[in-house]
């Protein structure tokens, strides 16, 4: 029996045909739905915020002195870097499990198949980007200078394209590149500023160049590795649209293969053996573990430099308004960052309605696996605001840290502290709540008839995002009342960690009749 | 498995039932199972085979009549309870980031005289599983260290549905012969199953559910 070779290019267009067709059946009113909808969150939601981020960087660039440059330059490194390490998730290189499955395993060119996909994602990339250039070209710099600073951040759009679509190359990719942007970030941070607008439009063109080779790169990506995004994307779309975020964002985690012949000797006592486990599953979880670290050490400093005073070393915010808002992102960013930390905690929350495998209650297993994350919740965004400190006080005095830096870390005192702990707390307790939380209850699935329609799904959309929303509201809470009213923080945030204690436990009961 | 065995524990359903919502989920039931005795529990799917072992647990509180471990009613909040009960009912929740030796060292360090790992892992047949994480197990692979992790640890009375599942008939020997050996040093076992073969091999009395 003798093969025939199929023509690539004719399979192409047959294949092309064929989705052609799907497409066609797909198109329906929905798309003026989707359009009409996209409009909407624009004009209530995206420009809104984007006109408060322009008046807060604003306000607060000339604050942070000739340090601005370069903390923005560093924090670029930081943002491309973290683009590498998504593309283990997803990328511009992707496309649905039938497509992998039937026609990307094909004989046509997979540079051409690819190519419409990446360029797009490289599209979207690059208007983004665009559009973040301008708000910081706004709130910056002179009119002249505007769309030089549009053009360098649809540059560092592409950039950012072109992290994420090398991170799906391979875990050995995503190492190199992460660590060589971290380190690039180190040095930018340290740079004469005059040499930032050399550096943004090397960026820009290397975007650009990156844009131009993207199908090609893609075409290198492993099929099973593009099936395997697929599959895990389509399973985290299916969980978190049918109102379970918690397992849908478990699912994002790449499974477990670090450190697998490491042996222990456990410890005969239950809570520090808990705790060693702990450690061990942050230890072979290294990237995310790192990340998190970052990030609470990260958001710490962020709390800090919102929650000072205006006209203190750490004072680039004017007001309390300001101050919230970066507390809420700050809040959301605390919850967030604490995932890693906590799958020990989910793993015990889990096994609460089904057999005991260890001899220890529920409860004590719970707590137990909150010992390691919440320590770390506490430590990390301290030492953050002392990072932030040290360096507020040294910029301000506008010599190097020294004694005016360690001025700056003691000044972190009082209401910025107290700020922090308590939003580290609180933070924390929400991820035990997340991890109680079971599926959504069938109650609040009941409609909601109003003269604006079924209301049904706001319960939905609250129950499923309550954790990060709460978080982002505590974190707007106490940030403003650190800038606006120190006086009142204590109490507030006493109430708060009473109210989630109270909270954690209702959740619990319920899950041990679950 | 190990046992302290002194005296032999006895465990005692007498009269259970579980109605919820007007349906019935377990008939009125009663069961006796004597330390070194293995009971089989048989009948159709939905005769209440998982429900009466949930309710020998103590995890699930009958609607009438009640279940009694040396004369002490179960409930799974009493230390003593869990001490005494192993279950294999739901599969137990597994550490995404632990190895198979990793979770049986937790249960050999925190239970006093759990099996060692090496013992845990030979009964069945599970060393070159050894380094390998929840994730990278096939189905059946994953009910045998599910298996694993239950014998290990120290209990007078076993409470197994349906262990059989998944498992191939060498690897259903296996089971038989752990079952066997809990038997003989003196643990009661209590155990749903759908497999002529392992019941054959396994149980000192049969007990129809639902009937």
């Amino acid at each position: 029996m003798t093969v025939r070779p199929v023509p690539a290019e004719g399979s192409l267009a047959r294949a092309r045909a064929v989705l052609g067709r799907r497409a066609t059946r797909a198109a329906d009113d929905g798309v003026v739905y989707r359009t009409y909808l996209v409009v909407m969150i624009a004009l209530v939601v995206v420009a809104p915020v984007l006109r408060a981020a322009t008046l807060a960087l604003a306000d607060a660039w000339p604050g942070l002195g000739a340090s601005g440059a370069n903390t923005a330059g560093a924090v670029v490194c930081a943002v491309l870097a973290a683009c590498a390490l998504l593309g283990a998730q997803r990328g511009p290189a992707s496309a649905s499990l039938p497509e992998i499955d039937l026609v990307l395993s094909g004989p046509g060119s997979r540079v051409r198949l690819l190519a419409p996909t990446v360029l797009r994602a490289f599209g979207v990339a690059a208007v983004l980007g665009a559009l973040g250039g301008g708000v910081f070209g706004t709130a910056t710099a002179p009119p002249a200078a505007w769309a030089l600073a549009i053009a360098v951040g649809a540059g560092l759009g592409l950039c950012a394209a072109a992290a994420v679509l090398a991170g799906q190359l391979g875990r050995g990719v995503r190492a190199a590149l992460g660590t060589a942007l971290v380190l690039l970030g180190a040095v930018v941070a340290l740079l004469p500023g005059s040499w930032l607008p050399a550096l943004g439009m090397a960026a820009a063109v290397i975007g650009v160049a990156g844009a131009a080779l993207a199908p090609g790169f893609a075409s290198r990506i492993p099929l099973r590795t593009l099936r395997d995004q697929a599959a895990r994307w389509e399973d985290v779309s299916m969980l978190a649209l049918s109102g379970d975020p918690a397992i849908a964002a478990a699912r994002l985690g790449a499974p477990v293969r670090v450190g697998r012949r490491w042996r222990w000797r456990v410890p005969r006592r239950a809570v520090p053996a808990i705790l060693l486990r702990d450690l061990r599953g942050a230890l072979r979880a290294p990237a995310r573990s790192l990340l998190a670290v970052a990030a609470l050490t990260g958001v710490g400093a962020v709390l800090a430099v919102a929650t000072g005073r205006s006209g203190s070393p750490l004072g680039a915010l004017p007001d309390a308004p300001a101050a919230a808002l970066v507390g809420a992102v700050a809040g959301a960013g605390l919850y967030a960052a604490l995932g890693p930390l906590c799958r020990g905690l989910g793993a015990a929350a889990e096994g609460i309605g089904g057999p005991g495998l260890l001899p220890l209650s529920p409860g004590r297993l719970l707590a137990a696996h909150a010992i390691l994350p919440s320590a770390l919740a506490i430590l990390l965004p301290v030492l953050g605001t002392m990072i932030a400190g040290a360096a507020g006080g040294s910029g301000a005095a506008g010599g190097t840290v020294g004694a005016s830096g360690a001025g700056g870390a003691a000044g972190i005192a009082g209401p910025i502290l107290l700020a922090v702990i308590g939003l580290a707390a609180m933070a924390q307790q929400l991820r035990v709540l997340a991890v109680l939380k079971g599926p959504l209850p069938q109650r609040l699935l009941a409609p909601i008839p109003t003269p604006a329609g079924d209301l049904s799904a706001l319960n939905v959309l609250a129950w499923t995002f309550d954790g990060p929303v709460c978080a982002a509201a505590v974190g707007a809470l106490i940030a403003g009342l650190a800038v606006g009213a120190p006086q009142a923080l204590l109490p507030v945030a006493l109430l708060i960690l009473l109210g989630l204690g109270y909270w954690i436990r209702a959740r619990y009961r319920t899950a041990r009749g679950r | 498995m190990t046992s302290d065995g002194a005296g032999g524990a006895r465990l005692v359903a007498e009269r259970v039932s579980l109605v919820i919502d007007g349906a019935t989920l377990l008939p009125e039931t009663s069961v006796e199972i004597d330390a070194g005795e293995c009971v089989a529990l048989l009948g159709p799917n939905g005769a209440g085979k998982t429900t009466l072992l949930r309710l020998l647990s103590g995890r699930v509180r009958p609607s009438g009549g009640r279940v009694v471990l040396r004369g002490s009613p179960v409930d799974e909040r009493q230390a003593a309870t869990r001490r005494a009960l192993a279950t294999l009912i739901e599969p137990p929740a597994l550490y995404p980031d632990l190895t198979i030796s990793d979770h049986l060292a937790l249960v050999a360090a925190l239970w006093d005289d759990a099996d060692p790992v090496g013992t845990a892992l030979a009964r069945f047949e599970l060393g070159a599983l050894r380094d390998r994480f929840p994730h990278e197990l096939s189905s059946g692979q994953r009910q045998l260290a599910h298996l694993a992790l239950v014998f290990a640890r120290p209990a007078e009375v076993l409470l197994l549905d349906e262990p059989e599942q998944r498992l191939d008939p060498d690897r259903r020997a296996l089971l038989a012969a752990a079952i066997r050996g809990a038997r003989e040093r003196g643990v009661a076992v209590a155990c749903a199953s759908h497999a002529p073969d392992l019941v054959e091999r396994v149980a000192d009395r049969r007990v129809r559910v639902g009937e």
